[in-house]
This record gives C-alpha cells, structure tokens and sequence, in this order.
C-alpha cells in the first residue's frame, strides 16, 4: 500500500509528522506574492524540518524573538494595537518591509482585544492601562489561590462545571454572576436555562459576551489577515499549532493553585496532586485524537515551575516529569511537533529529559548551559536557545553577534540546532534582531 | 528537647512539630525558648537550601510551618520580642511589574537570616524607595523584577536614589527572572543575585557580617 493511502491510525508517527510538515510546506488557498517568495518560504520551512529531524541544514535556522517589537518600531506601542487593528496591521506590514530576510515571523497573535478584555476584566491577566502602567509592552499574570486545597475532588468530579461555577467567577469579572448558576448536570434541561436567565445579573453575563461577538469578528479577521500576510511574503509561522496546555504541574502550579498552594499540597497531599495531574494529562491526550491539521504542527508549550531554581532533581523526577513525558509522547504519536519554551534555568533537568523518541521534540531554552543541552540532548532532540534577552535588549550588535557565534559553534555542529531568543523582546531593538541573522549567515553555514 | 524541635522544624514533620509545640507551651515552657528553637531550625532550612539539599518548595513549606508555630505561640509571650537584626533592607518589585513570588521568597530568606526587612510589595514608584531609605536609613535596597520593563525601571529608580543624594550611602542588589548582570551594569546597581541565598549573602557582606 502507498504512504499516501495509508490511514492515519495505521500511520507511524513519523509519517503523520511527515503529512503534517507537508501541509507546513504546502499551505492550501495560499497566494504568495511571487513565486520568489513562495521558493524562500519552502527553503525556511525546509530548514527548520531538517533542524526538527537532527539533519543537517544549508544554515543554521533562526527563531527570531520579535515578540511585540513591530509595534513598537512602527511608533506603535502594545496597548494601541491591542485596539487599533488597522495600526496593528500596517505595524506588521511595515516590519516585514523593512527587516528583509527572516527565517519567520510572529504574528500578533498573543495581542488580545481591548475591548473585549476591558469587558471580561480577568483578576489573573492583566495588560496595559488593565491592571498596568499604559506603556507596559506585555501582559502579566496575577498569580493567587483561585483553587482550594479542598477542591481537588470536585474539580474531578466535574471539571465543566467546576470551570464555570466556580473558577470562572473567581478570576473573570464578567463571569461572577455564574457564581448563582444551578449545577450543570444532566438535569439543566430546557426550562432550566430560562430560569436560570431570569436573573438579572446572569442575563447582563451573556448580553456582554453577545455584544462582544462583532468586536471579535473584526480583532478575528484583522489577525487572520495579517497571519495570511506575513505566509504570502514567504515567512512561515512557527506557531500555528496553536499554544497548548503545558505539563500538568504547571496546569495546577500556575493558575489553579498557586505556587505557595502547590507546594503546600507537594507535602500535604501528594497522592491527591498526583491523581489530579493524571486526570488532566487524561483530559489533554482525549482532546488529541483527531487534532486538526494546522498551519504548523509546532506546539510551543511554556514551562515554569519545573526548572533548576524551583526544585529539586527528586521533586522534578516525582512531580514534574511523569505526567509532562506522557503528554509529549501522546503528541508526538499524534504528528505534532512540541517544542517546550523551558523559561528559567534546565542545566540540571536535561539528564532528566532525555527519554522521548529521537527527533520528536524541539527543547527551546531559556538560561540552560547550551554546551550541556547540546552534549546531554543533542542526540535525542532538536535544541533552541538562546541569547540572553538582556543582551537583546540593553547589548550592542557586536555584542549580539558575538554571543550568537559562540551558540552557533557549540550548538550547530551535527544539526538539530535553532538560533533563538532566551525570551522575546517587546522593544524597538531591530538591529539587534538583525545582527542575529547575520551571525546565522555569516557563521551558521 | 530544643535540639530535636529545630530538627523536627528543619524536617518539615508538621504534625510533630505542632504537637510539640502546644506540649511546650502546655507545660508552661517560656514561650521565647521555642521561637529561638524555631529560629534555630529556619536556621538549618536556610543551610540545607545553601547546599542545594532543599529547595524552593522545602523552603516555602518552612515558613508555613514557622507562621503556625509563632501563631499558637503568640498569645502566651508576655514580652515584646527584639532580636537583634544584622541590618536593614527595603526590598520591592519595581515600577510596571507585578511579580512577587521571588521577592516573597527573599523577603522570608532575608527575615530568618536576622535582617529587618521593609517589603514595599509590587509595582513600587521609584519614589517610594527613595523614602523608605530615608525613612529607614537603610543601607541596602534589593529591586526585584521578572519581565524586561523592569531593566529601565531599575535603571530609573536607581538614578532616582542618586538624585535624592542617597546613592553613596546605600548598596543595591537586583533579582528577578531575566535579571543577570547585563542588566545589573544597564541598571547601574551593585550586585545582581541569582536566588533568595545569593541576596542574604551579599546583604551579609554589605554589612560585614558574613
């Protein structure tokens, strides 16, 4: 039977990777502006798969940290386009024009709306002139207690309706009318629902959310454009795979519990910590089967509180690793590609980490001992990593350049290796995101 | 006794250690020798976390432990308690960022370690530290900050310290997430830290007591 009439259960991994990286490469409905651009778009592409698969590639290929950093160089800042989709959009347009030749492009994707954020008034996300300074070039998160040591068993019991009754009005304004919802079960049937909209205060919840419904169709079509834009100039997306969840200590660390909640329960109830990380890696991997194909089949997925500051190699091996290692292997299996952005230190970690199938992941550092990463993981991963954000924000190009030699003759040799950002700069620093892809072209070859 | 208390505390035993304690207070044991047993076994917490033994969750837990101890303590001490604090320090999360985990942490560390600690909290004016350090006359300002908009908040509250004419006269350390010693030089700080022990070491060298 031919690869191509295969059956996506019958398929390995590699091969449904392979029918994903081909739908990468060949983006359908796609007008690339010249046939220039669509050659270029097939090289970059190309180059990264290759660096996935531990090949070799022409050069070394380069994840530019640009981050918010378009609307600033367009005079722009972060809390104006998260209104003004038109700035946003020539913003985008302007920075692909003047930067040249890049390897990709981040949308902005990760610029919410401002109205509508304004309306949820969400406790744990805030954002310029919500809960920041106006001139705050990102958003932050609040972290707090939004679930008790005593809510394990409920949240299990029915996660749907623990989400909406109880976590919702606890950290999004908007939804603390649901606070006065009857249980979601089996019995919220027909009239149900008309009573429970008979108050006043849940009626004015879903009248919000319906008047909202046009301003997301105009923030939706505004990133769609831009998204199709950035492709058609021949610069592909690294994360169309859409963010997914992390590991399922993070799930739990960072916005259910909190960081002094968890380590609470690391000591008090474990085997309840422990149960409900299973659950929700059970929950994750159900909700992998028959993932769609998507415009990239990377899946960046942000790390947190496994890394070398914030515990030890046995609580990492006990808590961290186990249900994060199961997750990444139900990806994989699924075609994707998972690239954890390991933010924080993982020196210690990569002995840790290196039991997954050969070329599977991409690990994308952020303070990690490279030569480590490379000596422990080369042969097992694709590795990303990692000019120290400092220095892309405060370090001269030499500087930039300098550092970016150095990563490349120990990270590149052999294949497998991405010239990235520690994390992603949300100023006007263009020559420094220059001066990296020079360092690539005039050392990564 | 006491030697098995600070242990059982170092231990993190919080079933033991809470039991010993309203045994001691029982028995009518002056409520001041448990803080000290207390103080003893943060003591061998904060040594263990030195030597890469505990962690961050150890370390949290810990204090979780100290605040019930000195909870079920409280109400017995009939004397104000006064240790004698190693020095002072106005600790706080810059201006635009609102992150406090770590400064949290470095509070607690900083506090068991003998210092007398001033936490201004999160997204903290440069002002405001210009007026806790005259207030207090503390010699140390720790600035903490997790994301980039805090390398030019530091950068500006240090500058604001200098305006104030208080720069010569204070030491200043900097932590936080992106923080390095890139930043430290940008900011035109003294020293930057990489974790809660590397703040009490160099506050310790700061004051001559290391």
């Amino acid at each position: 039977m031919d690869d191509t009439t295969k059956k996506w259960e019958e398929m390995t991994w590699q091969e449904r990777r392979d029918e994903r990286f081909k739908r990468w490469l060949n983006p359908p409905d796609m007008k690339f502006v010249s046939p220039e651009a669509e050659k270029l778009y097939k090289e970059r592409v190309t180059r990264f798969i290759k660096a996935i698969k531990l090949e070799e590639t022409d050069r070394v290929p380069v994840m530019l940290p640009t981050g918010n950093s378009p609307a600033y160089y367009a005079g722009a800042d972060f809390r104006t386009i998260m209104y003004d989709y038109k700035v946003m959009r020539q913003a985008w347009i302007k920075y692909m024009d003047d930067f040249g030749d890049m390897d990709n492009f981040m949308g902005p994707g990760l610029t919410p709306s401002g109205k509508i954020a304004e309306a949820l008034d969400s406790r744990i996300n805030k954002l310029p002139g919500l809960g920041l300074p106006d001139d705050s070039p990102m958003n932050q998160f609040v972290e707090g207690e939004y679930m008790m040591a005593d809510e394990y068993d409920l949240m299990m019991r029915d996660p749907t309706d623990y989400a909406l009754r109880v976590n919702l009005p606890r950290t999004i304004g908007l939804f603390e009318s649901f606070r006065k919802l009857p249980p979601l079960n089996f019995f919220m049937m027909g009239e149900a629902w008309v009573a429970a909209l008979s108050d006043p205060d849940i009626r004015k919840t879903f009248q919000t959310l319906m008047d909202l419904s046009g301003e997301y169709r105009q923030w939706q079509a505004a990133h769609a454009e831009v998204r199709n834009l950035v492709v058609s100039r021949g610069y592909p997306s690294l994360f169309g795979g859409g963010i997914m969840a992390g590991a399922p200590f993070d799930h739990f660390a960072d916005v259910l519990r909190g960081t002094h909640g968890i380590f609470m329960d690391m000591f008090r109830q474990p085997q309840k910590l422990h149960e409900a990380m299973e659950y929700q890696l059970n929950l994750l991997t159900a909700s992998l089967k028959g993932f769609p194909m998507t415009a990239c089949p990377i899946c960046v997925m942000p790390l947190h509180k496994g890394d070398d500051t914030f515990m030890s190699d046995a609580q990492f091996e006990e808590f961290y690793w186990p249900t994060f290692q199961k997750l990444l292997l139900a990806m994989i299996n699924e075609g994707l590609v998972p690239m954890p952005f390991a933010e924080g230190k993982y020196t210690n970690r990569l002995k840790q980490i290196t039991d997954t199938p050969r070329s599977g992941i991409i690990w994308w550092f952020d303070q990690t001992d490279m030569a480590e990463a490379k000596k422990i993981l080369g042969n097992v991963s694709c590795i990303a990593g990692n000019v120290p954000t400092s220095l892309m924000m405060t370090g001269t190009t030499m500087q930039v350049k300098e550092n970016c030699r150095k990563l490349i003759e120990t990270c590149a040799p052999g294949g497998g290796y991405i010239l990235a950002g520690g994390a992603h700069i949300d100023t006007d620093k263009i020559e420094n995101l220059h001066a990296m892809m020079d360092a690539a072209k005039e050392y990564g070859t | 006794m006491s030697g098995d208390f600070a242990n059982l505390l170092a231990d993190l035993k919080e079933d033991e250690v809470l039991k010993l304690t309203k045994e001691r207070i029982e028995s009518g044991e002056d409520p001041m020798k448990i803080l000290e047993d207390s103080r003893e076994g943060m003591g061998i917490v904060g040594k263990r976390f030195a030597d890469g033994e505990y962690f961050l969750p150890e370390l949290v837990f810990s204090g979780e432990l100290l605040k019930q101890v000195t909870e079920l303590v409280k109400p017995h001490l009939t004397q104000a308690v006064e240790t004698k604090r190693l020095g002072t320090i106005v600790l706080g999360t810059v201006a635009g960022d609102i992150h406090d985990i770590g400064l949290n942490i470095v509070d607690f560390m900083l506090d068991v370690n003998g210092f007398e600690v001033h936490n201004l909290g999160v997204d903290v004016p440069k002002e405001k530290f210009v007026d806790k350090v005259k207030e207090t006359k503390a010699p140390i300002v720790g600035l903490s900050g997790f994301l980039t908009p805090a390398f030019d908040a530091m950068k500006e509250t240090v500058e604001a310290m200098e305006k104030a004419g208080l720069r010569k006269d204070i030491k200043i350390m900097i932590g936080g997430g992106q923080m390095d010693d890139e930043v430290k030089k940008y900011a035109g700080a003294d020293a930057f830290g990489k974790d809660a022990m590397a703040a009490v070491a160099l506050a310790k060298q700061w004051v001559g007591a290391s």
